[in-house]
């Protein structure tokens, strides 16, 4: 293929999403969509990890307060709780409600993206590291059941049951990682494809004669694999300017799940971004590959 | 006395493009070729006349491989076009220049792209692409019309056109199906003078038309008549009678 051939398909793919402006549009945004999605699962995912290898570093408790209790029962709580031998340290969430709700707020500019903060609602859970790593099971799971018998006091999770859940909840956040990103993935497969597929149908009576002319299936469809590896690019800067003005608007040290923890280095967003990248135009390409063969005349 | 094309036989004793016992049938089983044989040397211009239903497109395409013949067999430049392996089509039809019946041009594109679309496809440097498309449009007076849009032009000026884009890549087979069909005369003048230009740079042309006048103004060294599937007669001065019946006059 010589170089003057691609400059002009280039320009013929120009001319095409000029032509059909709205149609790139639509695909644009719905595949830039997708990909914001799947970047997102991909970020809980890693957010998911990162704190369960912190959540199963320490054995610990968790308390969970009667309906009823207030701060003060939650402080005599903590109080009683920091004498007890085996208890390293003692963490009560949201230890008075002012205090919770600024803490929430201060890193994010709007309000109503924090769902459910409400002043006047009570504290309900304690969380209570224990000191000695060296001890078994057994030894936790007892010093839980004393947990249980204090004022206030409606459910001890002991580190057993804990780790389970917390297990649970990891292969269930991989799996649905897995499966949104594969779902995301698969429409924008099929959006970039129909786009090809619309191009394609556009360009029909072109392509028969430079196929008379003797261009190859390749060059016939050159100008449509440019069309699609721009969406992606364009795709993959909207959705990482998305990412990253997200990243800079909400840094968020207090959340207790830290979405943005997978990108704490510049060397971690250089890898996210060129993997958003290459994902994303090998899906729009393989999406243009497709609407010329035989599964996607399906939609003709 | 020397035959029609004997000297371009003598230099190319090997021929260029072969139909050897061709059967064609067409869609309501009528004979659109029946055992047509001919013989074409490399640089000889042809011209192929036959009326309409003759079975000059249905010849053209099989030498261009749209179509494989029932029985028979076509060669051009060694090969069986219509047997090629999707691989290989592309680089045979780059060598063939075709003026189509129907013109197939690209309407959107302008008289320039349109022209050195062939060009695009083999040549790597702009420049000499940019030479040989002005080359063709100045040879056929469209040069002043290179950034229009061909759907703009008229049918004649697309006519031309597509002899452009046939000739602009110098292929070595040049096919004509009907290549002044929306000419006036002056212009039938031009494409023949063009034609015959582009034959003496080594093209093999044949020209298939059904007006003899067309033919007589080409005045190839051998000009082919085509009836009922058949090549039935051979040599220009054959061609004068045809003209004159085909004008009322007799022979």
């Amino acid at each position: 293929m010589t170089w003057p051939f691609v400059r002009n398909a280039s320009l013929l793919a120009v001319q095409a999403m000029r032509r059909n402006s709205s149609a790139v549009l639509f695909s644009l945004l719905s595949i830039a969509l997708c990909l914001l999605f799947l970047a997102c699962s991909w970020l809980l995912l890693e957010s998911f990890r990162f704190h369960y290898s912190q959540a199963i570093s320490r054995p610990k408790a968790w308390i969970v307060l009667h309906e009823k209790a207030g701060y003060g029962d939650q402080e005599r709580l903590v109080s009683q709780l920091t004498q007890w031998p085996g208890v390293a340290r003692v963490h009560a969430f949201c230890e008075n409600r002012g205090g919770s709700r600024t803490e929430m707020l201060n890193p994010v500019s709007w309000p109503w993206w924090i769902p459910g903060v409400r002043t006047g609602e009570a504290p309900t859970r304690v969380e209570v590291f224990f000191a000695n790593d060296g001890d078994s099971d057994a030894d936790f799971e007892a010093l839980a059941s004393k947990l249980a018998g204090l004022s206030g006091v409606a459910e001890v999770i002991g580190w057993s049951t804990l780790r389970e859940r917390l297990e649970y909840a990891q292969s269930f956040s991989k799996w649905m990682t897995v499966t949104a990103g594969g779902a995301f993935s698969l429409i924008c497969l099929i959006v970039s494809s129909l786009f090809c597929r619309l191009d394609a149908s556009i360009r029909r009576e072109e392509r028969e004669v430079a196929e008379l002319l003797g261009a190859t299936p390749f060059q016939v469809r050159l100008p449509s694999y440019l069309q699609a590896l721009a969406l992606a690019i364009f795709a993959s800067i909207l959705c990482l300017g998305t990412v990253l003005f997200l990243l800079w608007q909400v840094e968020v040290p207090h959340f207790q799940l830290k979405p943005w923890i997978f990108l704490r280095e510049w060397g971690r967003i250089g890898l996210f971004m060129g993997v958003i990248l290459c994902w994303s135009t090998f899906l729009c390409l393989l999406g243009c590959r497709l609407s010329y063969s035989k599964p996607v005349r399906f939609w003709d | 006395m020397e035959l029609p094309g004997e000297a371009s036989r003598r230099s190319h004793p090997i021929p260029h493009v072969q139909c050897l016992h061709l059967e064609k049938l067409g869609h309501n089983g009528k004979h659109l070729l029946s055992g047509l044989q001919l013989e074409l040397f490399r640089g000889e211009l042809v011209c192929v006349v036959g009326e309409m239903g003759s079975g000059k497109t249905t010849l053209l395409r099989l030498l261009l491989g749209l179509e494989s013949p029932d029985e028979g067999r076509v060669i051009v430049g060694g090969a069986d076009p219509s047997k090629l392996a999707p691989r290989e089509a592309p680089s045979f039809r780059k060598q063939v220049g075709v003026v189509f019946e129907d013109l197939k041009l690209m309407p959107a594109r302008t008289v320039y792209e349109n022209v050195s679309f062939p060009l695009l496809l083999a040549e790597s440097s702009r420049a000499l692409i940019h030479r040989k498309t002005m080359q063709s449009l100045t040879a056929l007076g469209l040069e002043q019309k290179a950034s229009l849009r061909c759907g703009e032009l008229s049918r004649c000026e697309q006519q031309l056109v597509a002899v452009g884009r046939a000739t602009a890549h110098a292929p070595l087979l040049l096919l004509g199906d009907e290549p002044s069909a929306h000419l006036d005369e002056s212009h039938t003048l031009k494409v023949v003078e063009h034609l015959k230009s582009v034959n003496l740079k080594g093209t093999t042309i044949v020209v298939f038309t059904r007006e003899p006048k067309v033919a007589e103004l080409i005045n190839a060294p051998r000009t082919l008549r085509l009836t009922g599937g058949r090549v039935l007669e051979v040599g220009p001065s054959l061609l004068r009678g045809t003209a004159n019946k085909a004008a009322g006059m007799g022979t």
